[in-house]
């Protein structure tokens, strides 16, 4: 039966890494009401809550698509995470009404998850709201261009460029040329926006 | 130190797998190399920002999903077992085929030249139907126990496109190009000629058609893709809601 399982997951992971996206919705729809309910049941946290710790691991499997592979079954790898980051939020909240307690800085009670810590908002020339905003735009711009999938394999699919290279099928040095270019081009189209927004 | 070796330091810091001799050189470098310093802290904004706005890409769809799901087509629906005794059109095919059964029983029972050549097969034809019925029911059955797996849809082809870039409109279909990517595409049959494009491209065109030599073309500076082969091409933007028809592009 877990056999039968298994391989139903892994037709939807091959589906999906071979470029359907309606598969990524089917493994949320057939893993969404196991998960959410086990982490109900099993730490006893809301239906809410066990929502969105349900997407944060969507979201860790998305970011795995290039290189995930999946060894078990597909449940129980997003119930381990939705679980972890559950018990890291849990966490969070209990160092919080402590801090709260006596009477800290809210602020410093913030434990920052993986993302946060390696990409702070950091100042260089984008140092505001309004700059991150337009960064984003200028990302969106390159959605779906070269330059979009580089900078979505590089940063969201954490890969190397020896791996950008071999997912696109391409020469490493070319792609190490590109990255400079596509950088460039981005910062062009940020001060591009930049100067329309003034 | 080679630029390459300076952006693989960058790299491997910014998503935490540096080396002790990675941390040395990088402080180093951040502390004595102005552009170093300025592309870490480019590279590690816009990966902030981009991780940023795929998250909030992604929350979105869940809640689209889910959306889905509250519409009828849940999970729980989908897995819930109907008895088979309550799904009326189980009944209703029940009862034709038992009434076709007795049917056969009678019609047999009065044809003589049939009856004077009845064996052991034969007189096993109501039980055998029953069991036909009760396999046919068991297929429903464990059909209906299946989750909601994808089933492959013949309607529809994927064609990888060759994805080339060009920055020249005049290039035409780039010729002088060299293919940059694939693309996954989907062609549906479709009378008019029209497109999706949102995550996936979605092409809908007679079936005729789908053997051409479709390429895709992406022009960076007016943001533009073109569809087309060695013929005519077609303007195809992304991200618009909602079938499009394919126009060819206005020439400048």
């Amino acid at each position: 039966m877990a056999k039968e399982h298994w391989q139903k997951d892994l037709q939807l992971i091959n589906a999906w890494q071979n470029g359907n996206e309606r598969a990524f919705a089917e493994i949320y729809k057939q893993n969404y009401v196991k998960v959410k309910g086990a982490l109900v049941q099993n730490l006893g946290i809301s239906a809410e809550m066990a929502e969105e710790m349900f997407d944060e691991a969507m979201i860790v499997l998305n970011e795995k698509k290039r290189t995930f592979i999946l060894e078990g079954l597909l449940s129980t790898f997003l119930y381990k995470i939705a679980k972890n980051k559950s018990i890291d939020e849990l966490r969070k909240g209990q160092v919080k009404m402590l801090k709260n307690s006596i009477d800290l800085d809210d602020a410093e009670a913030e434990i920052n998850d993986w993302s946060s810590q390696t990409f702070d908002h950091t100042t260089f020339a984008f140092d505001t709201e309004e700059a991150d905003k337009i960064l984003r735009q200028a990302l969106h711009i390159m959605d779906g261009s070269i330059c979009g999938n580089i900078f979505n394999l590089q940063y969201w699919g954490r890969l190397k460029l020896k791996d950008v290279a071999e997912n696109l099928q391409m020469n490493e040095s070319y792609i190490r040329r590109k990255v400079k270019e596509c950088e460039r081009k981005l910062k062009e189209t940020v001060e591009i926006l930049r100067s329309r927004e003034l | 130190m080679t630029s390459q070796e300076k952006d693989d330091v960058i790299h491997r810091v910014l998503f935490g797998t540096a080396t002790t001799e990675d941390q040395t050189l990088f402080d180093l470098w951040m502390t004595t190399d102005s552009e170093f310093k300025e592309t870490f802290e480019f590279r590690k904004h816009l990966g902030g920002q981009l991780r940023l706005k795929k998250r909030d890409e992604l929350k979105l769809t869940f809640e689209q999903i889910r959306q889905e799901m509250d519409r009828g087509e849940s999970l729980q629906d989908d897995l819930r077992v109907i008895p088979l005794w309550k799904r009326g059109w189980v009944v209703a095919a029940a009862s034709v085929v038992l009434l076709l059964g007795v049917f056969v029983v009678f019609r047999n029972s009065f044809t003589p030249d049939h009856r004077a050549s009845i064996s052991a097969a034969d007189t096993t034809i109501v039980p055998k139907d029953s069991l036909r019925l009760k396999a046919h029911k068991m297929h429903i059955a464990s059909d209906s126990k299946k989750p909601d797996v994808p089933k492959p849809d013949h309607r529809f082809q994927m064609k990888e496109l060759s994805l080339y870039e060009t920055n020249d409109v005049s290039l035409g279909f780039g010729k002088n190009e060299k293919s940059a990517n694939v693309v996954p595409v989907l062609f549906f049959p479709g009378k008019q000629w029209q497109y999706e494009f949102e995550d996936t491209l979605k092409i809908y065109i007679p079936k005729t058609e789908w053997g051409r030599q479709w390429i895709l073309i992406y022009n960076q500076s007016e943001d533009q893709y073109w569809l087309g082969d060695r013929k005519e091409k077609f303007s195809v933007i992304k991200g618009l809601e909602g079938l499009r028809s394919l126009n060819k592009p206005i020439q400048n």
